[in-house]
């Protein structure tokens, strides 16, 4: 099993819809994959037909495989994830206090609700540098830098590099920290000098293609459905698609392919998803 | 023999000595041998079974020998053609000619003046294509600091700015460090216009205020102002790719003889023959620049063809800059580098686009213009004579040049049956059924080496069209420029026009028309004459049935006339890039083009978005890694095509849309298909069937119409 973080030390990259996206395409491309919500907003689970006030989520000190399964079933999934569930204040302090004990705490869970089955885990962060973040780097396979063209996002770049520097695998199953342009509108020449500046970080460092901002995709969010229904003809299924082959290709060599994932079906029937990463 | 070589080495010495001899006579004789059968092949007259029996095994061993592939395969069959060719030439000139002097030896010599002509360049095409060189790219030094300046000039004299922008902003979009490329607008027409566009485009621009020597004088009046290394010139409608540069400067940089690299003129448009007549691939230049400078540049004999090529500029000045004395300044110039003893090359990937001739009238023009270059270079700086050349290089110099005479003899050939069925005159001093014994076999072995040779490049048969097409308006200029080299002016091809209704260019197609009118009458009064004597019935056919193939070339040549509307204007390209659209509403949809041009797009979408006619949106081109948003507006949207309009461009959107229709390093490059296989007979089908379409659209008009 491969893990996926995506990450950004700013707030409104579009991390969480494009870790929701980035888990769909692979799904839809019949890969295993399940998506992580390590984010106390918890908001990744909206993107999946999560109900408001659903308090199951990875944060949870007792919570089963069984559980998720469970969840999934009842919100007849396309995608399997896990959100972070609803906490106090009071909880998430103890939560975070727990972490900074057990370095191996989100290996574990990944161990327990990911690994058995999948091909990959997606995991979506919080803004920022917190513990959270600094555990999905650790046990990550490709750590994606969500970025939006503007200056002040390009600012944070060698904040970033230190931290994934110092928090990253240092041996060969990591395969790298790679930024990619989100909600790009390339109308804006300061978008376009912004996407050249991250170009010029080093070799090849930014991926070569930027994920549009779309109306499609906010639409969608606020429909509750996915974006994989609506928008089928533009140009972010286009960029989410060369996000999930340039990823295939990666880890062409460890992950199975079960498909060319440049072809993309149609609706998929409700619970096929989860059943992938859950058989009965 | 020194006293000390000991008696082993004498003896070996003698052994060895005694085997050179001995094997320098074997092949003496051999060689001695081999011609004497070769003259008893090609000077033995036989009788018409024997005749007959030998050229049907000869042909039959022919086609078995077809089947197998590979260039010695191919020069055999060349070498059993001309042996065919010579035979029939000798039995011609001696067994059919008749020595005493009256009109009918005369108009029968004029048509063997005509059959030498052509023999004389189909052997010399022979040794031109024999070996087609390959040559591949030759990358560059590493170290970019290494690398050489060019200058770049675009000359213009009256084409518009619509047609030179491209030129211009692909020019300045080569791969090339930005200090060492200046591009410079030739400007011969002295125009405000292209000077504030120069301006604009951070591109130098030289005007030297006057026209004299046109061309050649505008090219040479800018290398005397200018600095680069080496100096690449393009027409100012052959859009170059940003690759042109790195594929050529390498053999330029790394061989100090090479003066010229030149390569093909790739057209995006069509010319009068596809346009009009609707045949596919190959079109007419690619014989020349698939097949004949390939086959030059084993001799070294490859030249320089105007556009899409490079220069050393040290040579060039050596030999006095750009030739001025003639029309075809770019091929003198070149015989004058060859004589300085330079070497050229040809590369041939398209690595630049231009515009086709646009209309017949324009194509005759330039093809005038060429002949009688051409013609003034064989009389003031023939490459039969002077030194500086190899034998190869006079030969295929030569050979280009000589092509462009065949303007009588395609018009003797195109007039010789009504020798016999107009005027009764016997041109063929010989009985009917022992010419056909002879002629058919030359005819038939020289159609089919050529398919075989050139079929790639050029369909069976068309060559015949294009030079009947262009034959009677060579005459008078090719003649004109032997008698007195320094006479005529120099005629631009008009550039950038086009053609607005669908009309027949009766001035253009007259002298056919006259020719096809005395073929037919000739046709009628040979089969008046046959049904009145029976006894010419063989005779009468045999010219009947040579009228009847000049009607069917000259029905297809005059079917080039009926020009079709063509309306672009600017340059557009059918080419399949993946785009996406920005809608207003904020949504994208993604889309492939079916064509761009400068002035819109047609494009696909899988999933049609609805929009209104009239609507603005933003199209964003992706080339490479980057996006190009070009703002547009919808011309209209039905089923799965979306066209788009492009107006109020800036010069930075321009020079996008430039790159991405002209600059990709691979804009001309054709997929990997297989090579087009040349079928005479259905080639010589579909002439026919353009020629009885001219013939029906012809004669459905009223004499008013086709005179005027």
């Amino acid at each position: 099993m491969k893990t996926i973080s995506l990450v950004s030390i700013k707030g409104g990259t579009g991390r969480t819809t494009l870790a929701a996206n980035l888990a769909g395409i692979l799904t839809h491309a019949n890969y295993r994959c399940m998506a992580f919500d390590l984010d106390p907003q918890n908001a990744l689970g909206f993107h999946f037909g999560m109900k408001h006030g659903e308090r199951l989520g990875i944060s949870q000190p007792g919570i089963t495989v069984q559980d998720v399964a469970d969840h999934l079933q009842r919100i007849e999934a396309e995608v399997p994830y896990l959100p972070f569930g609803l906490c106090t204040n009071q909880e998430l302090l103890e939560a975070e206090r727990w972490l900074e004990r057990d370095p191996t705490w989100l290996e574990g869970k990944l161990k327990e609700f990911a690994e058995p089955h999948c091909d990959f885990a997606v995991l979506d962060t919080p803004a920022g540098r917190s513990v959270w973040v600094q555990q999905a780097l650790a046990v990550s396979d490709l750590a994606i830098v969500v970025a939006v063209p503007d200056a002040a996002s390009y600012a944070t770049v060698p904040a970033m590099e230190a931290f994934l520097r110092a928090y990253t695998r240092k041996d060969a199953s990591f395969r790298g920290a790679y930024y990619l342009i989100n909600q790009m509108d390339s109308r804006r020449m300061l978008s376009r000098d912004v996407v050249s500046a991250y170009r010029g970080i080093g070799s090849n460092r930014t991926l070569p293609f930027t994920i549009q901002h779309d109306e499609h995709v906010r639409e969608s969010l606020a429909n509750q459905q996915s974006v994989f229904h609506d928008a089928t003809g533009s140009q972010v299924i286009a960029g989410l698609t060369e996000l999930a082959s340039w990823i295939s290709s990666l880890f062409g060599d460890t992950v199975e392919a079960r498909r060319d994932v440049a072809k993309l079906p149609g609706k998929r029937a409700p619970g096929t998803g989860y059943s992938l990463v859950f058989p009965k | 023999m020194t006293p000390n070589t000991s008696p082993i080495e004498k003896n070996s010495g003698a052994r060895a000595r005694s085997a050179a001899l001995f094997s320098g006579l074997a092949t003496a004789m051999a060689i001695g041998l081999g011609l004497a059968l070769l003259i008893q092949v090609i000077v033995t007259p036989l009788d018409l079974e024997t005749q007959t029996l030998f050229a049907a095994s000869l042909f039959s061993f022919s086609l078995i020998l077809n089947r197998f592939k590979g260039q010695l395969v191919t020069i055999t069959l060349m070498l059993i053609s001309i042996i065919v060719s010579t035979r029939y030439l000798y039995w011609r000139s001696t067994m059919t000619i008749d020595p005493d002097l009256t009109i009918d030896s005369t108009i029968g010599a004029a048509l063997l003046f005509a059959e030498v002509y052509a023999y004389v360049v189909m052997l010399l095409g022979y040794f031109q294509t024999a070996l087609p060189l390959k040559r591949t790219i030759l990358p560059l030094p590493d170290d970019v600091r290494e690398w050489p300046s060019v200058d770049v000039f675009i000359p213009t004299y009256n084409e518009p700015l619509s047609v030179v922008r491209a030129t211009v902003l692909a020019a300045k979009a080569m791969d090339w460090p930005a200090t060492k490329l200046n591009v410079f607008i030739l400007d011969d027409g002295h125009r405000d216009e292209f000077r504030a566009f120069a301006a604009k485009a951070h591109v130098g621009y030289l005007d030297r205020g006057n026209n004299a020597h046109a061309k050649a004088g505008n090219l040479n009046s800018a290398l005397a102002k200018t600095r680069g290394e080496y100096v690449a010139i393009f027409d100012c409608d052959h859009v170059p790719t940003r690759s042109f540069l790195q594929l050529t400067m390498g053999w330029l940089v790394a061989d100090p003889k090479i003066a010229l690299v030149q390569t093909p003129h790739h057209f995006y448009s069509q010319d009068p023959f596809e346009r009009n007549l609707q045949i596919g691939e190959p079109s007419e230049g690619r014989l020349f620049y698939g097949l004949i400078q390939p086959g030059n540049d084993l001799w070294n004999a490859a030249f320089f063809c105007g556009s899409c090529a490079v220069l050393r500029r040290s040579a060039l000045e050596e030999v006095g800059g750009i030739a001025q004395e003639t029309v075809t300044e770019d091929a003198h110039t070149a015989l004058r580098l060859s004589r300085a003893r330079y070497d050229t090359a040809y590369i041939d990937v398209p690595q630049a686009a231009g515009l086709a001739t646009e209309s017949l009238s324009a194509h005759i023009g330039q093809r005038i213009r060429w002949a009688r270059g051409m013609a003034q270079i064989f009389r003031i700086d023939n490459p039969l004579l002077g030194r500086g050349l190899t034998v190869a290089q006079r030969l295929c110099y030569a050979n280009a040049m000589l092509h462009f005479f065949y303007g009588v003899p395609r018009v003797i050939f195109l007039l010789a049956p009504l020798a016999y069925l107009v005027f009764e005159a016997r041109i063929f001093n010989a009985a009917p059924f022992l010419v056909l014994a002879y002629a058919i076999p030359h005819i038939s072995h020289a159609v089919f080496s050529n398919s075989r040779v050139q079929g790639a490049f050029r369909t069976s048969f068309w060559g015949e069209v294009y030079q009947t097409s262009l034959a009677f308006y060579l005459i008078g200029p090719t003649t004109l420029a032997l008698i007195n080299p320094r006479s005529g002016a120099f005629n631009v091809t008009a550039k950038g026009g086009y053609i607005a209704r669908q009309y027949f260019d009766r001035r253009m197609a007259s002298p056919y028309l006259v020719l096809i009118a005395l073929n037919i009458f000739g046709i009628a009064m040979g089969i008046w004459r046959a049904l009145l004597d029976p006894a010419t019935k063989d005779v009468v056919l045999i010219n009947v049935g040579w009228a009847i193939y000049n009607l069917v070339i000259l029905g297809a040549a005059v079917a080039v006339a009926f020009e079709k509307r063509q309306v672009r204007r600017s340059p557009r390209v059918h080419v399949r890039l993946p785009v996406m659209l920005r809608l207003a509403s904020e949504k994208t949809v993604r889309c492939e083009t079916t064509d761009l041009a400068l002035t819109g797009a047609s494009l696909k979408c899988t999933h049609m978005p609805s929009l209104e006619p009239g609507e603005a949106l933003t199209l964003s081109l992706f080339i490479e890694e980057h996006e190009f948003p070009i703002p547009a507006r919808v011309s209209s949207a039905d089923g799965r095509i979306v066209r788009l309009a492009f107006e109020d461009l800036s010069l930075e959107h321009e020079s996008w849309l430039v790159r991405a229709i002209f600059s990709r390093a691979d804009a001309w490059s054709s997929p990997l298909t297989t090579p087009h296989r040349d079928q005479p007979v259905r080639a010589m089908l579909s002439i026919l069937g353009h020629a009885i379409r001219t013939l029906v659209r012809t004669f459905s008009r009223t004499p008013k119409e086709l005179t005027g």
